[in-house]
This record gives structure tokens, sequence and C-alpha cells, in this order.
């Protein structure tokens, strides 16, 4: 009888840390993958938003893109064209010898993936950059030369002199959990029009 | 107490202190990316401090002349909320040389420091940009 009982003993204390080792393991294997996913996440965002190089070419990046924002454009023209808060339409000139083009920067309606974030140059059908997806919608906020915040700037193009970029990209995390909570990355930045300021 | 039972302890003990140690491994690896997030949106606050400093001394006249910049942005202390995270800026300008040498400061440049706090993920404060490491750029009178 007491050899029975070692047996049993000894069977639910090794159940037990083999359960303790598994769970442990996947503990750390879901961690560990996630916190890749975050990087992953992170380096994808700073590079649409700062630029990346692609097989030789260079992609310009949503900054360098905004920084156009009037290049080029006469003084008689407004090179403002659409400014809501989930998209941007402007021209601006890519380099000194090119031709003012017109820049889109829109997010379209939610599909099941998320919100799409597109960047369009002069072809408003095929976007240049996109889709990116957005967890949440597209923040624009528009500010005047005194960094106050403009309520309408759709209808008052003049005023604008900065704006500033809210985004949040996601990912799916490790597995369908009844609790999972998405992979997310928050980036918010700012672009002041110098060439609105001259 | 025999002595299969002590090894068993043993091992026990092992393994747990096996299991922490690796746990806060992993915890300290996530810990550094999400600090490291933290830094990539302390450097665009900066950078939003530049680009505004640098488009208000642009035009003609420009918004604000050299020297009123000099004294707006002398020794500014100011809150950024983003992501639910409250950045503490502090903005310090200073006349300084074309290289950003104070000691040989004249009213040609001014040197913009941007130094910056928040809370990391492990709560401790995590400065993006120090007292004498911060995020600084020089400005140039352009005659205004």
């Amino acid at each position: 009888m007491a050899s029975l009982l070692d047996v049993l003993g000894a069977t639910i204390a090794g159940s037990l840390v083999l359960l303790m080792i598994f769970t442990s393991l996947f503990n750390i294997q879901v961690i560990s993958y996630n916190t890749q996913l975050q990087i992953g996440l992170t380096k994808m965002s700073e590079d649409l938003i700062t630029g990346r190089r692609v097989g030789g070419i260079d992609q310009p990046g949503i900054e360098s893109i905004l920084s156009k924002v009037g290049a080029g454009v006469s003084p008689s023209t407004d090179p403002i064209i659409e400014a809501t808060s989930t998209s941007f339409k402007f021209l601006g000139q890519i380099n000194p010898t090119s031709v003012i083009s017109t820049f889109y920067f829109v997010q379209e309606s939610e599909t099941s993936d998320g919100f799409p974030l597109y960047v369009y140059q002069n072809d408003m059908s095929n976007p240049f950059l996109g889709p990116f997806w957005l967890a949440d919608t597209l923040e624009i906020t528009y500010n005047d030369f005194n960094n106050n915040v403009i309520n309408t700037p759709d209808s008052n193009h003049d005023m604008i002199r900065s704006i500033e970029v809210n985004l949040t990209f996601f990912y799916n995390t490790y597995q369908p959990d009844i609790d999972k909570r998405l992979i997310r990355h928050n980036v918010v930045f700012w672009k002041y029009f110098k060439n609105l300021y001259l | 107490m025999n002595i299969q039972m002590l090894l068993v302890l043993l091992a026990l003990a092992i393994f747990s202190t096996m299991l922490l140690n690796t746990y806060s491994i992993v915890l300290d690896q996530s810990g550094l990316v999400y600090d490291n997030i933290l830094f990539l949106q302390g450097q665009k606050i900066a950078d939003q401090y530049f680009q505004r400093i640098e488009a208000e001394l642009l035009g003609d006249p420009p918004i604000f002349s050299f020297s009123a910049i000099n004294s707006i942005y002398s020794n500014i202390n100011e809150t950024i909320t983003v992501n639910n995270v409250i950045y503490n800026v502090q903005i310090i300008t200073t006349y300084c040389d074309s290289l950003g040498n104070v000691p040989y400061a004249d009213t040609l440049f001014q040197k913009v420091d941007i130094q910056m706090n928040c809370l990391s993920t492990s709560l401790d404060t995590l400065h993006i940009g120090t007292l004498t490491s911060p995020f600084s750029k020089v400005f140039i009178y352009r005659g205004f």
C-alpha cells in the first residue's frame, strides 16, 4: 500500500511539474512572439513615416511627402484642396524641375481588415503607397501659425500652417484567445509646412 | 524524509529559479522594446519643436525675430500627452557660435536644447535627451 501511495504521489507531483513546464514554455513563447511582432510593427510604421530603401530605390515617407505642401505653387493658388480629419489633399512639387503634383493622403472606408490608409499622387485611382491598415480612424489636426487648432480646416485653408497626424497601426496576436488584444502601435508626428510660412 | 524526496525538492527549486530567470529576461527584452517606442515618440516631439522654431524664423518678416525666439524658448517646461503617456519637455535656448559652443557665443547663432522624460514600462523615469546630452539644433540669424 505504501508503494502504491508513493507512485500516486510521484505521478501527481510529476504531472504538476510537467504542467508548469509546458505552461511556462508556452507563455514565454507568446511573450517573445508578441514582442517580435511589436518590433516588426514599429519598424514598418517608422519606414512608412520616414521613408525606406527597397531594392536600391528610395521610397519617400509620409513626412517627406507632406513637406512638399505648397512647394513651387504660385502664391495666387490655394495649395490645399481638401483638409479633413481623415484626408488631406494638396499641391506640391517633388523637386525644383518637376511639375506640380496633386497628393492625396487619405483613410478610406473601414473593411474587415481595419481602416485602410492610402497615399495618391496625381492618379487618384491607383495609390502609390498603401494600403496600410489602421486600428482606429486617422486623426489629422490642423493648426494655424500660432499653433492653435483650426476647428473647421476645410473652410479655412489659408490659416493652415501645420498638422498633427495620429496613426494607430496593428497586427493580429499569437492565437485567438478569448481575451486576446491586438498588437497596436500608436504614432503621433507633426509637420510644419515651411512653404506656407514664406 | 528519504533522499529521493530531497532530490525532487532540490530539482524543483533549481527549475523554479531557472524559470523565474528566463521570465525575467524575456520581460526585460519586452520592456526594452516598449521603452524604445517611447524614445521614438520622444524624438518626434523634439522634432516638432525644432520644426516650429524653424518655421517661426521663416518669412519676411518672420513670425518671431531671432532675439524673440531666444527669449520665448529660453526656459520652457511643458507636458505633452501622447497615447496616454505624459512627456515632460524642457527647452533651453542659448546664444552660441556656429559649432554650438556656448563659451564663444555671439548673437548670430543660437542653440535650442530639448530634453524630456516620461514613465517607462517598468515605471522608472525614462530620460529622452538629458541635461548634458540633449536634442540640440543650432539656428542662424538671417537678418531679422
